[in-house]
């Protein structure tokens, strides 16, 4: 018979709690608690216990279950997965100029579906569809609403849904939904949009419809851009899109008055290697370049190779002047043609002579040129062109940089010539970084579309030529503006000292070269030419490919006829977007001095 | 008092740590639906928040393409040379700040030399 102990009726004397650290280890304690209660005849022990321990078991599981729910009720992460959020594998980021102006974006749209077996008044519904979306092809349309087959052979099915035409705009789409038509769908679809149009296209490129860039800066900067999209932030250009639209606007305007096969023109910063501005003729619309001519997509400012001609006496100067062989007053004869074996070489006919080096320059002599590449000799001349990228593609993020076409083997005929441009043809992104890097002080660094931070430091370059060269060839490019074949684009650009050198190449047509005035007139500008050596300073080139005579040219299709004014108004236009500041001194507009040719020669170390 | 004691205490018949226990089990399971309930109704009103926040960048991404379309250079020069006939500025156009009481002077000493003329 069991005794229960008045004074400890549960007889759990001698009980005490486990700690919790020792529960797991203990829970033998509880199964011989139960078994002692039982041997004891304490039966209802053993039951309360075991009662007792299912429930605290119970409340401490429903507790951690609770505090759980409370859990992810509270604090849930399913924004984290919201789809609807998250950018997808081909969305995109902003593409902006170097002052955050939009020059691509995504953008969403939508598309229209017509199920034809729910409209019931299909002229009612024709005629909101137009109000609202007039572009939207008739045919298809009406195909649509009729459930007509969408293909020869096909059967009919009004219970198919018809794809209609998209790019409705969300205020679009809602003003259509509002209509509440029967027999409407409407899916979600991304889409690129450039708001410029034609406004810089070849230097924006374009992206496909899943997303990937094709050409332009959106091929260029493909990764970037995505990786853009999945931070929310923008990839910023080096373009100035104000300087990009005066550019165009110039280039397109002139190359429409004298009806051009092709022109290019390029703007740089030639301290830090920033492209400002790229323009290609003709151009095309980005939101459609499914329809443009494909001749038109091409960026011949990179993928085009042009033989440049007299433009090229810039790199012919500079290197006879940097090795120190010649210098601006060594003269040359050129009284007579230059005769080399199966070739000779002819200058405009200017009355000339005798010209010290500074008239070779602002004469544009091909003879005084040559002669003066081969008194400096090939050697010089392979050494220094390579130095200056001419010999190889442009480096550039663009794919559109195209391989020069070179002579094979230098001889004294490939000397004479490529020092006025000829027998090389390069292209013209290539020129403008072979020429930065004479009037930058005199270091080669490709050319970038990337933006530079304020204080950021340009890309460090490499030497090609002493500073006192690269100011030499500032002031010689200044001279050739106001006193040389540049002077037309000085007239357009009074007050901003600028600098110039002119090309004239004649055309080779039908493989031979054209002498009745089928040229590609190029002019080559600098701005301005004074101040520090490391200071900003502005590279201007445009090149009009086969212009047609016009009267207010004379009748000439040369560079100074026909490029340098073109380049002398794009200064004079983007000049004040670049914190350039007119100085008109009575200097500039009155009759001008004799040049004193010991004034030329730079005395930078 | 001893815990024991606190196990055996009853109240009408039932245990105290009975009801104790059921109090709690109450307790968190009306507290744990209460605040789902809560937190739902909250991430529903979340959930449309960010529906509106996204319509409402996507108006925005909308209307800055507009900007930027209406704002293209080439449209604005072609504007300002069809309807207000403007161009690039000549050098005459430009004038610096600080020039601009010398131009004001002139003009005041031409609007009196007109005055005086066309005084009687």
């Amino acid at each position: 018979m069991t005794t229960i102990d008045p004074a400890d009726p549960d007889g759990l004397a001698g009980f005490s709690w486990p700690s919790w650290r020792g529960w797991l280890s203990n829970l033998g304690f509880l199964e011989r608690a139960f078994n002692r209660a039982r041997a004891s005849g304490r039966a209802e022990d053993d039951v309360r216990l075991r009662v007792f321990f299912v429930m605290a078991m119970s409340a401490a599981a429903f507790l951690a279950l609770a505090i759980g729910a409370s859990r992810a009720a509270l604090f849930s992460d399913a924004d984290k997965h919201k789809a609807g959020l998250a950018p997808t594998r081909a969305a995109r980021g902003d593409l902006v100029d170097r002052n955050g102006e939009i020059l691509a974006m995504d953008l969403i749209r939508y598309g229209l579906y017509l199920r034809p077996a729910e409209i019931t008044d299909k002229a009612g519904t024709r005629a909101a569809i137009l109000a609202f979306a007039p572009n939207f092809s008739r045919t298809r349309l009406d195909t649509a609403l009729n459930g007509l087959p969408l293909a020869p052979g096909e059967r009919p099915d009004p219970t198919k849904e018809y794809y209609v035409g998209g790019g409705l705009t969300p205020v679009l789409k809602a003003r259509l939904h509002d209509l509440a038509l029967p027999g409407l769908d409407f899916q979600e679809e991304g889409g690129r949009f450039y708001p410029l149009g034609q406004t810089g296209a070849h230097v924006i490129g374009f992206a496909s419809n899943d997303g990937v860039g094709q050409a332009g800066a959106e091929r260029a900067f493909d990764g970037p851009i995505r990786a853009a999209a999945a931070a929310r932030g923008s990839q910023s250009l080096s373009i100035d899109l104000r300087v990009q639209g005066a550019l165009q606007d110039e280039l397109e305007t002139a190359a429409q008055h004298f009806q051009v096969k092709d022109a290019v023109g390029v703007v740089v910063n030639v301290r830090t290697g920033e492209i400002l501005g790229m323009a290609s003729y003709p151009a095309f619309d980005l939101n459609a370049p499914g329809k443009a001519d494909p001749a038109a997509m091409v960026n011949h400012v990179g993928a085009t190779v042009y033989e440049p001609g007299s433009v090229f006496k810039v790199f012919t100067l500079a290197m006879g002047l940097d090795t120190g062989l010649v210098n601006v007053n060594t003269v040359f004869n050129v009284c007579s043609p230059l005769i080399l074996p199966g070739q000779i070489i002819h200058d405009y006919d200017k009355g000339d002579c005798s010209l010290p080096l500074w008239q070779v320059f602002t004469h544009s002599s091909n003879i005084g040129a040559a002669k003066m590449a081969i008194k400096v000799g090939g050697d010089h001349e392979d050494k220094y062109f390579h130095a200056f990228g001419l010999f190889d593609k442009a480096p550039s993020e663009l794919v559109e940089s195209a391989r020069p076409l070179t002579t094979k083997r230098i001889t004294e005929n490939s000397v004479a010539t490529m020092a006025f441009g000829h027998d090389i043809s390069v292209s013209p992104l290539a020129i403008a970084t072979g020429m930065s890097s004479i009037l930058d002080g005199g270091v080669y660094r490709p050319l970038t579309l990337r933006k530079l931070e304020p204080g950021q430091a340009p890309a460090p370059g490499r030497r090609v030529i002493q500073a006192s060269t690269s100011r030499t060839m500032l002031n010689l490019m200044r001279l050739n503006a106001t006193d040389g074949t540049g002077r037309f684009a000085d007239a357009q650009a009074r007050g901003y000292r600028l600098g110039g050198k002119t090309g004239s190449a004649t055309k080779i047509i039908n493989g031979r070269y054209n002498h009745e005035g089928v040229n590609l007139a190029s002019f080559a500008a600098i701005f301005p030419t004074d101040g520090p050596l490391d200071a900003d300073r502005y590279y201007v080139l445009v090149m009009m490919d086969e212009p047609h005579r016009m009267p207010e040219t004379g009748g000439f299709t040369t560079g100074g006829a026909v490029s340098a004014p073109i380049a002398g108004k794009i200064v004079a236009r983007i000049a004040p977007f670049l914190g350039v500041r007119r100085v008109v001194t009575p200097a500039e507009t009155g009759p001008r001095p004799p040049v004193d040719p010991s004034t030329l020669s730079g005395d930078e170390r | 008092m001893r815990i024991p004691n606190v196990l055996s205490a009853r109240f009408r018949g039932f245990r105290v740590v009975n009801l104790l226990g059921l109090t709690v089990l109450l307790v968190i399971a009306l507290g744990s639906y209460a605040l789902k309930t809560l937190a739902g109704a909250q991430d529903a009103g979340g959930v449309a928040i960010d529906d509106r926040i996204l319509q409402e960048q996507r108006r925005i991404r909308m209307l800055r393409a507009e900007v930027s379309r209406l704002g293209g250079p080439a449209r604005v020069a072609d504007l300002s040379r069809r309807y207000l006939n403007f161009g690039p500025p000549e050098p005459g156009h430009e004038i610096t700040p600080d020039a601009l009481p010398a131009i004001a002077a002139r003009d005041n000493v031409a609007a009196t030399a007109q005055n005086q003329t066309a005084a009687p």
